[in-house]
């Protein structure tokens, strides 16, 4: 489903060279579920993003389904990730601005879906997440609980075969955290749902399939 | 994806307001340069009803000449013109010409109507020597000179405005002082104010045969210069030894005059300039500030499967949004000006004014978007969801 071969990642300024990713080999099965621990500024969050194609290892090859995505123009790129890769981020990431179902839309938006068929979809999503009678809220009228289950709802509307979570349940208490945890495990157990979940928390990490370690950009397990 | 963009305008509306008042006074501002210009290119379009071209003007000033010795040194004068073969024709008329800054405003009345005028005293030959176009009628001759009733030549525009639709041809007017007036000939509109002034209503009166007159018009072969001006005003002096005697070319006071119109326009257009630039910038720095807030949205919507592309299409089509709803409410208050005839300004320019006007603040907005679009497009989607 994702492998990874020999990718580094080394971020360069004029004076200092820093390399946050060195010679990862990974490869994540489909339907599997990995969580990734590691201290922090160990590369975590980089790996996650080159998985999620949101950035270019500077060495080293990235495929996805079988897609070497070398090569790749940034429209291609956009495509992937909209069909096959959803996102769940530590701090949410909502907009403001928009209600929760309007947020939840978004990735259909660039797959040029329907209106009708965007808010069925959305609905739907977010029923999965027990959040159908929040549609109209705004995110600053939810709780952090429920700003994570929007942003799953938003990762899952389109139906991807990957969910790439970095730290999801990081800014939650404990329960909510929990909560979370329990929607992910489901929609890898239910849907077949390939999970990479960032965490520091062993306890959810122990949840996962495999657990991958990281230390200083290296993959130490 | 329009009903997306128009959702996120109306959620954002407290940050929005800002930006649709700068663009609608923007929009005022440009309207009104707009409408001032096209209103004198307008006029300048337009034919001035007299030819300048060739033309001299004589500014005879006969001091304190007594009047019969006046009309003598004319009579010498016009005796000396006859001789210069680069004199094609000549004419005297009194101080209000063409360009220059005397008036004679005057009212004229029939039994149903009065209209105010501006008057010309001129002799039988100024027609062909300016170059005038005669519409109806004639224009003065000898035999005016004992006519029972003192004839005018009007403008069209004088014409329409006495007596609508009918010909003024044969019609009577009475002048201010109560003189009657027969009009014989109808010419068209004589825009002596210049260029970048509208259509008045003109009336030319006859001077009288020998009448001495303070202006002599000369249409002399394009080949006349300096020279010839020199050895003419020499002439003229040699005859006229304590008059003040000036030449000047009708061009040159063409000229002049559109320069002096031309002053309040371009002090107004570059206040205008100066005002929509300003806004120019403070949209440019809005969207630019905007774009740093919006760092994480961005983000978010290239990890959604957003393209660059369709980022910069966004904030182009959102600020284009805006644009068009501060156009509708600046075109709601400029369309109230033809409806409501505020000013004596034609329909049409005020719609090239409207239009014109839409077209630079579209260009406007396209442009202080474009950049700070592209930079949001180009924003590295990991950076940008780091940098929350």
């Amino acid at each position: 489903m994702i492998a990874l071969q020999n990718v580094n990642k080394v971020y360069q300024t004029k004076s200092i060279e820093t390399v946050a990713l060195n010679r990862i080999n990974l490869e994540v099965a489909g339907g599997e579920f990995l969580a990734i621990m590691g201290p922090s500024g160990c590369g975590k969050s980089t790996l996650l993003n080159i998985m999620g194609l949101l950035d270019e290892p500077t060495d080293g090859a990235v495929s996805i389904n079988a897609s070497d995505l070398k090569g790749y123009s940034d429209k291609q790129l956009a495509r992937f990730r909209n069909k096959h890769i959803g996102f769940v981020f530590q701090s949410y990431h909502l907009i403001n601005d928009l209600q929760v179902m309007d947020n939840v839309e978004i990735p259909l938006l660039y797959r040029r879906v329907s209106g009708k068929e965007r808010r069925q979809l959305a609905a739907e999503a977010l029923s999965r997440v027990g959040l159908r009678n929040r549609m109209e809220h705004f995110p600053t009228q939810l709780s952090g609980g429920q700003c994570q289950r929007v942003a799953i709802a938003r990762a899952i509307v389109g139906q991807p075969s990957i969910i790439l979570a970095d730290e999801p349940t990081g800014n939650l208490d404990s329960v909510m955290g929990a909560e979370i945890m329990e929607i992910l495990l489901q929609l890898n157990q239910e849907n077949g749902t390939t999970i990479v979940m960032v965490t520091h928390d062993e306890t959810m990490a122990r949840q996962a399939h495999r657990i991958v370690r990281l230390f200083d950009g290296s993959q130490v397990m | 994806m329009i009903r997306h963009l128009f959702k996120l305008i109306w959620n954002q509306k407290r940050k929005n307001l800002g930006i649709l008042f700068e663009i609608l006074f923007s929009y005022m501002v440009l309207f009104a340069v707009f409408t001032f210009g096209f209103f004198y290119l307008r006029f300048y379009l337009q034919p001035l009803g007299f030819e300048y071209k060739d033309r001299w003007a004589v500014f005879l000033n006969w001091n304190d000449t007594p009047g019969e010795d006046v009309e003598t040194i004319q009579q010498a004068m016009v005796d000396q013109l006859k001789g210069h073969v680069e004199i094609e024709r000549f004419a005297f008329s009194n101080e209000v010409m063409p360009f220059a800054n005397y008036i004679n405003f005057t009212g004229f009345k029939t039994e149903e109507k009065s209209e105010g005028a501006y008057v010309f005293t001129a002799d039988d030959r100024y027609f062909q020597t300016m170059g005038m176009h005669l519409q109806e009628g004639r224009w003065f001759e000898e035999e005016d000179e004992s006519a029972p009733v003192l004839p005018a030549v009007v403008t069209r525009s004088f014409g329409k405005a006495m007596f609508g639709t009918d010909s003024p041809l044969g019609k009577s007017i009475i002048e201010g002082d109560n003189t009657q007036r027969k009009i014989i000939g109808v010419v068209d509109d004589f825009r002596f104010g210049g260029d970048l002034e509208g259509r008045n209503n003109s009336v030319f009166l006859r001077m009288a045969t020998r009448q001495p007159a303070p202006r002599m018009l000369l249409k002399v072969k394009s080949s006349a210069g300096a020279a010839f001006e020199a050895k003419l005003l020499k002439d003229f002096q040699r005859l006229a030894p304590g008059w003040s005697i000036e030449i000047k070319y009708m061009e040159e006071m063409r000229r002049t005059n559109i320069r002096q119109r031309l002053i309040p326009l371009i002090a107004f257009g570059i206040i205008g300039l100066f005002l929509v630039f300003n806004v120019a910038l403070g949209l440019f720095g809005v969207l630019w500030q905007n774009i740093g807030k919006r760092r994480e949205e961005i983000g978010v919507r290239r990890a959604m499967g957003s393209t660059q592309k369709e980022i910069a299409s966004q904030f182009i089509g959102e600020m284009t949004v805006l644009a068009t709803l501060s156009l509708l409410l600046g075109v709601f208050f400029a369309v109230q000006f033809p409806l409501l005839h505020v000013f004596k300004v034609a329909t049409e320019v005020y719609i090239a004014a409207i239009l014109a006007g839409m077209l630079v603040i579209y260009s406007l907005v396209f442009l202080c978007s474009f950049f700070p679009s592209l930079q949001a497009a180009r924003m590295h989607p990991a950076v940008a969801l780091r940098d929350e």
